[in-house]
Formats: C-alpha cells, structure tokens, sequence
C-alpha cells in the first residue's frame, strides 16, 4: 500500500517509523492528535461536564477505561467494576465504565448491559460506546482505572490521577508511550481498599514527571492538529484552505444520560457511621450485594434494607428496615411491629415522615422517634436520616456529613403511651 | 457488508449530471472510510477541519473488513452519514481518501490517501500472537513495529 501521506501524531513516531519502515518517512507528516488537542480545550469547562454528567455538587467522578481483548480491562478483570461500586461510598462517587465499542459490538450491547446488569442497579453510567460522551467523561474525572486502551493514555495525559487494573503487555509496542504508561502507573492491589490507592494516586498525581513526560508524547503538536491536518488535506486536494483559522473546539456537552430502568426497591446497603472528634456523624453507604472479599472499606457497618427486599440475606439481618408506608387504617406502631415480625434481625423500622424529608422511626423495643432535615435534605432523606437515628441515639440536633456535605437533622423522641393510635395523615 | 441501503450512487454531488441537482456545489469530493464503529468515530474528528466549508462534500464508505462490523449501519444512519458502498466508491475518483484504520484493500480506492492512527498514537500490535507472551525474544525483530504503524 502507498499511502500519499501517514499522519503521525508524534515526532518520536517518525524515529520509531524510520527504524521499521524507513522507506515511509518521506510520507509522514505530524499534524498532533485532534482528539487531544479538543480534550484540552473542553478542560476550562470541566464544571459544566460534570454538571451534564448528573454529578452533584461534592460527588467525584471515577472511569472506567476498557479497550477490547482478553488483556482488556473487562477482559482480564470485569471484577474491578464491582469492586469500584462495592469499595466506594456510593452517596459520594459515581462510576463510569468507558467501554471500547468493539466489546460493544463483538458481543453485543445487550450482552455486555445483562454481564453489567447488577453494577448498572447499582449506578455505574455506561454510556453508549458511538458517542463522544467518554471525551465529557475523561475532562470530568477525578481519577481512572485503566489499562492499555487509548482513553487511558488520554485521561494520565489531561493530568487525571489514576491506576491499572490490567494491562497486555502482550499486544503494546515496546518502547511505545503506551509500553511506558504501562511501566509508570501503579497496578490496582487486590488487598487495599480501592479509594485509599486513589488517593494515593492522586496525592502523587501532581508533579509527577514521568507521567507528564508521557503525556506529552501523545501530541508534539499541541492545539494544532486541526490546522496542520487541513493545511495536509487541502494541500493534497489542490484547494485554497478557508480564511477563518482551523481551532480546536471543546467537546459537546452530553445530553442528559438515559436513565436506566430500575426496580422499586433500592438496593441493600451497607452504612458505615463514624462520629468525629466535633460529634459530627460520617456518613457511608456501599451496595450491600457487591459486597466481595472485603478490603478493609466496611469496619464496623450497620445493613439497610428495604422492606419487600426479595434477598433473604438481607432481609433477615438487615439493622435498619426502611419501611412501606402503613396499610390505609394501620397506624405506623402497628406496621412497625409488623415490620419486626418479618425481619428478625431489625432493630430500627423507618417510615417517610409527613413532611416531605421527614422520618418517623421505631425501635424493637418501643421507642417512637420523630426527625425532620433542618434545611436542606441530603439524597436518599429517609435512609440517611434512618442511619443517622440508628447510630446516635441521643441528642436533639444530630450534625450529619454525607459525601462531603453536611446537614443537620433535628429529632423528638417519644417514649411510653400515647401515640399508639395516632394514624398517618392522608 | 454493509451497504447501508445504498447500492446506487444515491449523492447528488457524485453523479455526471450533479450540476442539476445538487444545492451546494461542491468542487472537491472526499472519502471517508470506516472499518468498524471505533474507526468511524475516530475519522469524524479527523474530519473536523472541513467544517464550514461548503466547497467540499464528504462521502463515506466501509471497507467490510473488520471484525467489528456489527453497528455500523446504525451508526452511519444515527449520525446521516453520506454514505456509498464499498463496490461504488472503487469505481469513483475523489480528491482526497482518509481512513483511521489500515485494514481492507485501501490501495484500490482512486484518491490521495491519508492514513492515520484510531487511536491515541500508534501503540498496539495487530497480529501478535497471544502465546508469544514474553515480548523480549522479539526484540530487534523489526516487523511488528513495521506493523503498528502501516500495514
């Protein structure tokens, strides 16, 4: 084949290029990596991505990079995606898995969604793999989990903090920036739990030359691919190139994701309460049905379930049941002893309060706990407050930090008689 | 595969009578090819720098090479994608042929070509065996480098 021109992203390619195939050089033309030079121009904006991402104000974005291939990501290491939703607090990341369209379409989307299925229900983002939305993703990152794929290169690149969970060396190019990469980051340790090696990651991000070094080898040409390719494509056309100069724009914003369809019942969790120094409540939730070999991320946790919850496992064990509002003509004592009755291991039965975020709670042994969010509710009101109510039984003001936000949840405790006949408004 | 419904020239710019028909008018044709889906989204940013320029029609094509062909019809439609089949394309001349990916028979397409990378660089061999797995034995082995950067 003789091509007119090959398009080099890297002058260090024209070196590999003449020791390979010196008789292409006189081809070559570096003109950068348009794809690169628009990730850099997207990153003033990262805010706004993250914002059409549906991250809230607080919560951290993790990817998920897969390229295809048994020494793929997904190939040599699926489990990672279940270890990234079971390992971290699920009210403060999200998790996204950047996924290479030919495991896409080598296995079929619905194939990969059903292997995906439980870590969809527990809110891992899969965008589909014919959209730009993976360029959003990587600008939005707080930390990757890669592997030997390009996304890879391109989030250590924008400077992103992160690990590899695989890695084929069998198929990188020794010598590439890739084969580097693959020698520069740190694998992901099956024994630690997996946000405590992101944070490590991220606390050696800054600075670290190697990588810069690295990611400096995916274009020689900074923010100039699109005028160096037209000035190629025109010139090999035979045409004037257009007097507006050619710039590298940001990547569209991404629409808003299709929500995934989901069951009625949230899932399971498993909270992990610690009170600070100042008596402030730290607030963890993580899906109880990911749950694996544990790493050291869940100390001392309580179970949340919902009441209709169709696993025994966490039916019968769960501390906390968040209860179905009362039957019409039940009152909410009655349907907490009922709620006992069905779930031997509960302790505090929670039901959604009258007031929008408010909570009533029953504890086994009688007790009737009033609690309303004083300002601003946290995602999840019930649950959270449920934990909250759970974990510290004393106090009219309880100070609660969930995924780095703080709320404060006011509490009347009742005891004794009284208030058994009392019925739910409506 | 795949002809995405259009056997026929079906864009108004290629026909010998496109003087008649076509709005713009265009004086130089390119092709894109496409080998898979992951190629296909690689080429729109290669493509990039023709935006606004109504002095170029953009045609694309698929060079039924791939593996992965599955999807691309989809996407080919989703993003309205100009597109002629592979048996059409060879028997037209354009100004300009880009492809992201090396495989299939480019050297028949009628046009300057312009290849690049589909990825971020050159990075991956195609046709390393997997029981080679050490890769040391292969050093100073110059054909697989040969290979990651042009057929």
């Amino acid at each position: 084949m003789i091509p007119s021109a090959i398009v080099l992203s890297h002058d260090e390619q024209r070196e590999r290029l003449r020791r390979g195939c010196p008789e292409a050089v006189p081809l070559s033309v570096v003109a950068g990596d348009p794809c690169m030079d628009r990730l850099r121009a997207s990153l003033p904006f990262r805010e706004e991505y993250r914002a059409a991402l549906g991250l809230r104000p607080g919560q951290k974005l993790l990817v998920l990079t897969s390229t295809w291939g048994p020494y793929s990501l997904l190939g040599a290491n699926m489990d990672l995606v279940r270890r990234a939703l079971a390992e971290l607090p699920s009210d403060e990341y999200r998790v996204l898995a950047a996924v290479h369209p030919n495991v896409w379409y080598g296995h079929g989307g619905w194939q990969l969604r059903a292997w995906l299925a439980p870590f969809l229900r527990s809110g891992l983002i899969l965008p589909s793999p014919e959209t730009d939305v993976w360029k959003a993703a990587l600008v939005a990152a707080d930390a990757f989990v890669g592997d030997h794929g390009s996304l890879t290169l391109y989030a250590a690149a924008l400077g992103v903090p992160g690990l590899l969970g695989a890695f084929g060396e069998e198929v990188v190019a020794q010598g590439s920036p890739m084969d580097r990469l693959g020698a520069a980051l740190e694998r992901v340790a099956p024994d630690v739990p997996l946000e405590r090696q992101l944070a490590r990651a991220a606390a050696g991000r800054a600075g670290d030359e190697r990588l810069d070094g690295i990611g400096a080898l995916v274009t020689s040409r900074p923010m100039r691919s699109a005028e160096l390719l037209r000035r190629l494509y025109y010139s090999r056309m035979e045409l004037s190139e257009p007097e507006q100069p050619a710039v590298p724009r940001p990547v569209a914003l991404p629409l808003p994701l299709p929500a995934e369809r989901h069951e009625p019942v949230p899932p399971a969790a498993y909270a992990d309460a610690r009170t600070t120094a100042g008596g402030r409540l730290e607030l963890r939730r993580y899906p109880a049905g990911l749950q694996g070999a544990l790493t050291g991320h869940l100390p001392d946790p309580h179970l949340v379930a919902a009441e209709g919850e169709p696993d025994p496992r966490w039916s019968r064990t769960a501390d906390i049941v968040l209860a179905r509002p009362p039957a019409p003509g039940e009152t909410f004592r009655e349907a907490a002893e009922r709620v006992f009755r069905g779930h031997p291991g509960c302790w505090l039965a929670a039901f959604a309060g009258e007031g929008a975020d408010g909570c009533v709670a029953f504890t086994r042994d009688g007790g009737r706990t009033t609690a309303r969010w004083a300002g601003a509710a946290p995602p999840h009101a019930v649950a959270v407050a449920a934990s909250a109510l759970y974990t510290m039984p004393d106090g009219d003001r309880l100070a609660v930090t969930v995924a780095g936000s703080s709320f404060v949840l006011e509490r009347r405790t009742e005891h004794g008689a009284g208030h058994g006949t009392e019925r739910p408004a409506g | 595969m795949p002809d995405a419904g259009a056997s026929r020239v079906s864009y108004v710019p290629l026909r010998n009578d496109a003087a008649r028909w076509t709005t713009a008018s265009p004086v130089r044709t390119v092709l894109g090819v496409i080998h898979n889906v992951t190629s296909a989204t690689r080429l729109l940013d290669l493509l990039e720098p023709f935006e606004g320029d109504p002095r170029v029609q953009v045609v694309f094509t698929c060079t039924g090479s791939s593996a992965f062909e599955a999807g691309i019809r989809e996407f080919t439609t989703a993003r309205e994608l100009p597109y002629i089949s592979w048996e059409t394309a060879l028997g037209e001349k354009f100004d300009l042929a880009v492809s992201s990916s090396r495989g299939g028979e480019l050297q028949k397409i009628d046009a300057p070509l312009v290849g690049a990378p589909h990825g971020a660089g050159y990075n991956k061999y195609l046709h390393r065996k997997p029981e080679t797995g050490n890769r040391k034995p292969e050093t100073g082995n110059r054909k697989p480098e040969v290979r990651s950067l042009w057929p």
